[in-house]
């Protein structure tokens, strides 16, 4: 394995983890994890700022987390309260009301756009808007595993240069300001971790992708 | 290459910066983290790869707005698949490109983030997502068994007044296959009494007219309608015929923004409606202004009419209306010398507790003038909602099936059960005896031709006694499909009906009022619904013209056609066979086959899309489409349209054309008690008529021929009768008299025209005689000085569920007020805009001061689209989080009169006794 290909798979990984953070509500072996402690924290030195808190957070949700049951409950509440609805989402995670200030805005469909022209979309079952957190870090994450499975370096470069236009142009406009209306308003604890680390790790990765493009 | 690389990063050689430092640190947890991508409950697959084309597709759509009933075409614009925005389609024959503030935020509302985008449950206080499927078993199964204990009597089902026709009349099907005659609609709040006013008197309950006909008239008398409010659009009609040199006449207790328009102005008190229009009678044959030829030939009952108005001098009038007498004998005189004239109403006319009786007023004045059947002439009740007149065709209601046929009557079942059974569309069948034993049997009749409670006193079958209503049980569970609650009066009964229910359904695009109101933790379950932009189907317009809406874009998020809802939900109860339906159009096709006394038979699905292809070769001057593939059709085939060569019929009741150009008359089968039949006593003008054959048994004829007999012989299957200005013995005041409202603020007046006596209506006891003597015994009148009406704001519709949350129309209307004149703010110490309290018997709202001369000194009024706050406090913590209204207030209906109306309970919103005072 090359260098290039184990950061790609890291990158790949973490972004699934996130955005599954966001899709919907959590899932129960997550709750479980948490619970048992099985939930790895990383060596917090080489980390942001950001990171380091949300981990630090995190770590102390666990030492804290007693009932799956529980947890999994206040877990899907705060899920629910904060991103779903009904109504307007405490946070709304979208980029055109952050963006735009009205949902199905201009950012929409600017996303829409860099998609069809990395050759996808939503599958018929997803009944979000593309320009949910989710979907977007969702493309990140395919963009990897494009990068991934390319045969030539070329289509690797290709892939980060969406990567970083895309991190540019949409994630970094709009996401650390959604992380801190996240931090701001959930109760349970557990998504202020998560934001702080999506924020950090944005960031984090910003750099990463620089690095990655100038090693090619 | 991907499954080569199991092992995790920090096996990997570190050699650089950044990346080697921090992707090692995140390997772990990176690792677990995509496990938890396929752990997913309600996403199967997010993101696929698409061949899509290579540049995004721009599609427009003509489809026609979704609030008010004008029936005004748009062209909604998507983008790469986004509602973006709304271009005016110059070539829609009625609006012709233009739109109000509201019907321009369409996109706004399907676009609005405060949509509910899935299913949900309240279980524990706490709002829960769930499955489509979840929810649709938990709310059958509880069907079912509420169904199996307490019968199916014991389910309420209301609303859906947005809804396409086809699926207000799979609403009506829903209800027969269930059981229960307890489905309601909005149209018992808005127009009811117009329905039951107009058909006892002509033979159809809906506008004599089209929007595009009221171009014809030479005088517009506006009568408790403000369109310039209420229907923007429809005053853009007015006032073509204006610069055609026609007068504009607005009587109403409010100096409105229609009244700036007028001609005269004349301000009435509340609740002496009757007596204003019998003045204007009086003076009409005191000159011999009225049409003695029409009256002749076309209406029976004459004599009696005269009979009654001769006690409703202008002068006696003058006492009631608090009108001078000289203004009423104006009034006369300019609706008389300009003819045709029409008379336009809206709530004004309906709300109240003799509603169904001023409508009747209304269409004596029309035919005594002879204006009834003439273009430009006539009865325009304008109707609020896109589809209310639909909604109203196919009866969602508790006292009729989908056509107006009758509940009470076993014929209308016999009928259903033979069209359920017969339509090519769904593969159910089912006998009358089958559908029968879907009820139940109380008293060891059968609830089947028993009418059903009503959208306004519904939740009496909750909180009375058992023993003091018509049905086995209480209601247990109500499902609430598109209902604004606020606009109901007694909000605090209500509220507490809606704790009292095992369970209550909503079924909205927005969470609304139903599910906040309610104070309580656990048996909500909300159902997201498309919104019209999002589903196809037709409509019917205020002017009876059906329209075809193309889906803008497909619905958003979880939510689901209320098509598709019902499909799905009587699958799970287990008469899916009669819904099994493959598209929207089948639908339709059903409605054509069984749907005859109004005449849908000629409104088949392909011929309303030629329509809306074509709509550029409909002269908007008439309507009717001069050439090409819709040569001399009328727009919107407006009903009746008896068969697939007829025009529709734009001006009911008109006998100057033939019936295959439009032309129609009074129904005829019906009989005076005295066994008379009521046929018109001279043959239509040359030409029109062909041979006398007054009446046709068309109403439940499958094939359709007797319609095409009656037309080939030149006269409309409904026969020609004649209008009945005296009705049947029945009814307790066969000519309209005057009554005073139950709240009256004079009791001497009470005295001589009291209200009816108390009566069983609906499964309920209503109070009329009771109430009104209540209110005078309690002082009200002294204690409550001021008269309270309310009405619309343009900016806002309905019970403002979508306008209070669309960020524009709050922008322009942010607040609910109480509009109050000078003298009285100056007496009470209030400024403009203070906070102020308006009490009434009921209870009291907190809401502006709105300092303004469009009130008198006794008068108030307050716009009825409000809700969020109760009695002063803010309920914006009882919805879900983050879907409270944007705009929240006080709802007026908290303090409306208990008045119902004698014929279909229509509530009395637009006469309380209340007092104002600073907050």
């Amino acid at each position: 394995m090359t260098e290039i290909e184990g950061c790609l798979q890291t990158r790949k990984n973490f972004y699934a983890f996130l955005y599954r953070m966001y899709l919907e509500e959590p899932p129960r072996k997550l709750a479980e994890d948490l619970v048992n402690k099985k939930v790895p924290i990383p060596d917090l030195k080489s980390l942001n700022d950001d990171m380091i808190e949300g981990f630090k957070m995190l770590k102390k949700f666990m030492e804290t987390s007693k009932d799956v049951e529980d947890v999994h409950e206040k877990l899907t509440d705060e899920y629910t309260r904060i991103f779903l609805g009904p109504g307007v989402p405490m946070v709304p995670p979208y980029e055109s009301m952050y963006i735009d200030d009205v949902m199905m805005g201009k950012s929409l469909l600017d996303v829409k756009k860099v998609y069809r022209k990395a050759g996808i979309g939503k599958s018929r079952d997803y009944p979000e808007p593309e320009d949910h957190i989710a979907f977007e870090l969702k493309f990140m994450h395919w963009l990897c595993e494009e990068g991934l499975n390319a045969g030539d370096d070329g289509r690797v470069k290709e892939c980060l240069t969406l990567q970083k236009t895309f991190m540019n142009e949409h994630l970094m406009r709009w996401v650390p300001k959604f992380c801190d209306d996240v931090y701001g308003n959930e109760r349970s604890d557990f998504y202020k971790c998560i934001a702080k680390v999506t924020k950090g790790f944005l960031l984090l990765d910003s750099e990463l992708i620089d690095e990655l493009l100038e090693d090619l | 290459m991907a499954t080569k690389l199991e092992s995790t990063f920090s096996d990997v050689k570190m050699t650089r910066r950044t990346f080697a430092k921090t992707t090692a640190a995140l390997g772990a947890v990176a690792a677990l983290g995509s496990g938890y991508a396929s752990a997913t409950k309600f996403t199967d697959k997010i993101i696929e790869e698409v061949t899509a084309s290579p540049s995004p597709t721009t599609k427009r759509t003509k489809s026609f707005c979704s609030f008010c009933s004008v029936g005004c075409g748009y062209i909604g614009v998507t983008e790469d698949g986004v509602f973006t925005k709304m271009e005016p389609w110059t070539d829609a024959p009625t609006n012709r490109g233009g739109m109000c503030s509201k019907g321009a935020a369409l996109a706004n509302v399907t676009n609005s983030p405060r949509r509910l985008k899935y299913p949900m449950e309240k279980v524990g206080g706490k709002w829960k997502r769930i499955t489509w499927d979840e929810a649709l078993t938990k709310i059958s199964s509880k069907l079912n068994s509420t169904r199996d204990t307490y019968g199916p009597d014991s389910v309420f089902f209301c609303g859906l007044v947005h809804g396409s026709n086809e699926e207000c009349y799979m609403f009506r099907k829903f209800g027969m296959l269930f059981g229960t005659n307890n489905i309601d609609h909005q149209a018992r709040l808005c127009h009811s009494t117009t329905v039951a006013g107009l058909l006892n008197t002509f033979g159809h309950g809906a506008m004599t007219g089209t929007p595009i006909s009221l171009q014809h008239s030479k005088c517009h008398f506006f009568f408790g309608s403000n369109a310039a409010e209420a229907h923007p659009v429809l005053m853009q009609k007015i006032f073509e015929a204006k610069d055609r040199g026609a007068k504009i006449v607005v009587a109403d207790p409010r100096f409105t923004r229609t009244a700036a328009k007028a001609d005269l102005y004349v301000r009435f008190r509340p609740g002496s409606d009757i007596a204003f229009i019998l003045g204007l009678i009086n003076v009409i044959i005191e000159n011999g202004w009225q049409d003695q030829e029409y009256i002749d030939n076309r209406t029976y009952g004459f004599e009696y009419v005269k009979e009654v108005v001769k006690d409703y001098t202008p002068e006696v009038v003058e006492g009631i209306t608090w009108v001078p007498a000289a203004q009423i004998r104006e009034v006369a005189r300019i609706i008389s010398e300009n003819r045709p004239s029409n008379i336009l109403w809206s709530m004004g006319v309906t709300q109240h507790s003799v509603g169904t009786q001023i409508v009747r007023a209304c269409a004596l004045l029309q035919c005594i003038l002879g204006n009834q059947g003439k273009w430009g002439g006539g009865c325009m009740p304008v109707r609020g909602h896109c589809n209310v007149q639909g909604a109203t065709d196919m009866c969602v209601l508790s006292h009729f099936l989908p056509g107006y046929y009758g509940v009470t009557s076993e014929g209308s079942w016999n009928w259903y059960a033979q069209c359920f059974s017969d339509t090519p569309s769904t593969s159910g069948k089912i006998t009358f005896d089958e559908l029968k034993a879907r009820f139940a049997t109380y008293n060891g009749e059968s609830m089947m031709t028993k009418i059903g409670f009503t959208v306004s006193r519904w939740y009496e079958g909750v909180l009375k006694p058992e023993a003091e209503i018509d049905q086995p049980h209480n209601i247990k569970v109500a499902v609430l499909w598109g209902m604004g609650m606020s606009s109901i009066t007694e909000m605090i009964k209500q509220k507490e009906a809606m704790e009292k229910l095992d369970m209550i359904v909503v079924v909205d695009p927005f969470p609304s009022v139903a599910a906040a109101l309610a104070d309580r933790a656990d048996g909500i379950i909300v159902l997201p619904a498309a919104t019209r932009q999002e589903g196809g189907g037709s409509l019917s317009t205020t002017g009876r013209e059906i329209l075809w809406r193309d889906v803008v874009v497909p619905p958003l998020y979880e939510s689901k056609t209320d098509m598709w809802i019902f499909q799905e939900l009587a699958k799970k109860l287990g008469f899916g066979a009669h819904f099994d339906y493959k598209n929207i159009e089948d639908v339709t096709r059903e409605i054509n086959l069984a749907v005859r006394p109004i005449g849908w038979q000629g409104q088949t699905p392909e011929r309303l899309k030629k329509q809306k292809e074509n709509a550029h070769t409909f002269d908007p001057w008439d309507g009717r489409a001069k050439g090409g593939p819709c040569n001399g059709e009328y727009w919107g085939l407006p009903w009746p349209c008896w068969t697939t060569d007829h025009p529709g019929t734009p001006v009911l009741y008109c006998d100057e054309a033939p019936v295959m150009e439009g032309g129609h008359d009074f129904r005829a089968n019906r009989k005076t008690d005295e066994g008379e039949e009521i046929v018109r006593g001279n043959l239509p003008p040359a030409g029109t008529g062909g041979t006398i054959h007054w009446t046709y048994n068309y109403a439940k004829d499958p094939t359709g021929e007797v319609n095409k007999q009656a037309v080939a012989e030149g006269n409309p299957p409904t026969g020609r009768g004649r209008a009945m200005l005296r009705v049947q013995a029945k009814w307790t005041d066969r000519v309209p008299k005057h009554r005073e409202p139950i709240e009256s603020p004079e009791p001497d007046l009470v005295a001589k025209y009291p209200t009816y006596e108390d009566k069983r209506l609906y499964r309920v006891m209503t109070e009329f005689k009771t109430e009104q003597d209540r209110s005078i015994a309690e002082g009200r009148h002294t204690k409550y000085p001021i008269i309270l009406s309310s009405g619309r704001q343009v900016e806002h519709h309905g019970a403002g569920a979508q306008t209070r949350n669309s960020e524009y129309l709050v922008e322009i209307q942010p607040e609910m007020y109480v509009e109050i004149n000078p003298k009285l703010a100056n007496d009470i110490g209030v400024k403009h805009w203070d906070m102020v309290w308006v009490e009434s018997a009921r209870g009291r709202c907190k809401v502006r001061a709105y300092v303004t001369e469009r009130v008198n000194e006794k008068t108030a009024f307050m716009p009825y689209h409000w809700a969020g706050v109760f009695q002063g406090e803010d309920y914006g913590d009882r919805y879900p989080d983050g879907a409270k209204d944007l705009a929240r207030g006080d709802s007026v209906n908290i303090i409306a009169s208990p008045g119902y109306d004698e014929q279909t309970q229509m509530q009395e919103t637009k006469v309380a006794l209340c007092k104002v005072y600073k907050a």
